[in-house]
């Protein structure tokens, strides 16, 4: 139950953190998309420091790539964007790829918040 | 005989402004006469777009149009131009190369309004625009309904299929005069769009909402007073957000709509005297997604209360 909290407190904090990005007022329900992949992220993030070293670095780098990547791709495309269909796909996939990477990093680069008691 | 004015009306305004039902807005009979047409074009390179607004005399009427158009080769554009009544949600865009027109006649003279922006993309930048519109000192001097208000609107979207449907709806309502005084109201609007008119039913008693829907009915249209969740599954906030803001959406939450299914229809009740009314007109696709609003301006029985 202590994991299930945590993933819960990651989906309402990326939940508010979201309204720092600029969404467009008609794509307000973009907000929650950020707190399923922070969720996301958090949960699967939990599972991978037991992975092999080797893979974790290459997830750690990946994961940064991606989210810096996304972030940059975000501001660019939210300027940019004429309101067709696929912006707005574009902008949900960019902002999903935004929390989810970064969620998935806090527990692959040793960022780890205890919920129980130390062992 | 009770009806034939406002569907002489009809027809010759249908003639005059005549666009084939399936037809794109035609432009083409755009700034027939003076004043000249305001206008300008848009292009960012991800965006372009051209919007006009006019004023035209046709068969005596005085008409204001409005339009946007998307010339960007292959991207939808959306937008809000809450002053010229046309509105395109995100995710619903005008398609490439499309035209969404509307225009109504009016009895006062009419004056341009200077600041009507366009609200436009995914970044809601604003472009500086403006709109004929009926002259303010005007319409404050003639508290008098006008004898009958007529509307097009001309519009597409996307289908399910990825092909473009053009929609078009033609609404008038007028003044019967002679012995039996009365208020009649024609609709004709295309197969592939419903119609769904905000605040209207209150002004009907129930004797006249059943009159409505038998007179309706005969013409093969089934009318019904509805909530948007009814239609959409969704509520108010939900399905009309991409084409509200959040100020407008919460004066709009828990409207009753007259549905108005594809058809064509002329339908009459007796009335001492009418009541003018602007009121939202949106139109619904065949996945029952609202895709368009806009504005029109109508008359209504005033009935005692």
């Amino acid at each position: 139950m202590p994991g299930l909290a945590l993933t819960a407190v990651f989906g309402l904090v990326a939940f508010v953190l979201s309204y720092g990005f600029f969404v467009p007022s008609d794509l307000k329900s973009l907000n929650f998309i950020a707190a399923v992949a922070s969720m996301a992220g958090s949960a699967l993030g939990k599972q991978v420091p037991k992975a092999a070293r080797r893979l974790r670095s290459v997830l750690i780098f990946g994961s940064a790539v991606v989210c810096v990547a996304c972030v940059i791709l975000y501001v660019v495309y939210v300027q940019r964007g004429s309101g067709d269909l696929s912006d707005v796909i574009l902008l949900a996939v960019l902002l999903f790829g935004i929390f989810f990477t970064f969620t998935l990093l806090m527990p692959l680069a040793g960022i780890a918040i205890k919920t129980g008691p130390e062992e | 005989m009770r009806i034939l004015g406002i569907v002489a009306l009809a027809l010759l305004l249908s003639v005059a402004l005549g666009a084939p039902a399936q037809a794109d807005c035609d432009i083409g009979k755009f700034d027939q006469s003076a004043p000249d047409a305001i206008r300008s074009k848009v292009n960012t390179g991800v965006v372009q777009f051209e919007w006009a607004t006019d004023v035209d005399t046709v068969n005596g009427y005085e008409w204001i149009w409005h339009y946007i158009k998307n010339t960007h080769p292959d991207r939808g554009l959306s937008y809000r131009w809450p002053k010229a009544d046309l509105r395109r949600a995100l995710g619903s865009p005008l398609e490439a190369g499309s035209t969404d027109c509307n225009r109504y006649f009016v009895a006062v003279p009419t004056a341009p309004d200077g600041e009507a922006p366009i609200t436009y993309g995914t970044n809601e930048s604003v472009q500086r625009a403006a709109v004929f519109a009926p002259s303010k000192n005007a319409a404050a001097a003639s508290p008098q309904p006008p004898p009958s208000t007529g509307s097009i609107i001309e519009t597409s979207y996307r289908n399910a299929a990825g092909g473009t449907e053009n929609v078009r709806v033609a609404l008038w309502t007028g003044e019967e005069k002679g012995t039996d005084k009365g208020w009649s109201l024609q609709i004709e609007q295309t197969q592939n769009a419903t119609v769904l008119i905000a605040n209207i039913s209150k002004y009907f008693s129930v004797e006249q909402l059943r009159s409505l829907q038998s007179q309706f009915a005969r013409q093969l249209v089934s009318i019904d007073i509805i909530d948007i969740r009814k239609l959409t599954g969704r509520d108010d906030k939900e399905a009309l957000e991409g084409l509200y803001s959040e100020n407008e959406l919460a004066d709009r939450s828990g409207q009753p709509y007259l549905f108005l299914p594809p058809g064509k229809a002329t339908v009459s009740l007796p009335t001492p005297t009418l009541l003018p009314l602007s009121t939202d007109l949106i139109l619904v696709d065949r996945q029952r997604h609202p895709f368009f609003a806009t504005t029109v301006r109508l008359l209504v029985p005033s009935n005692p209360r």
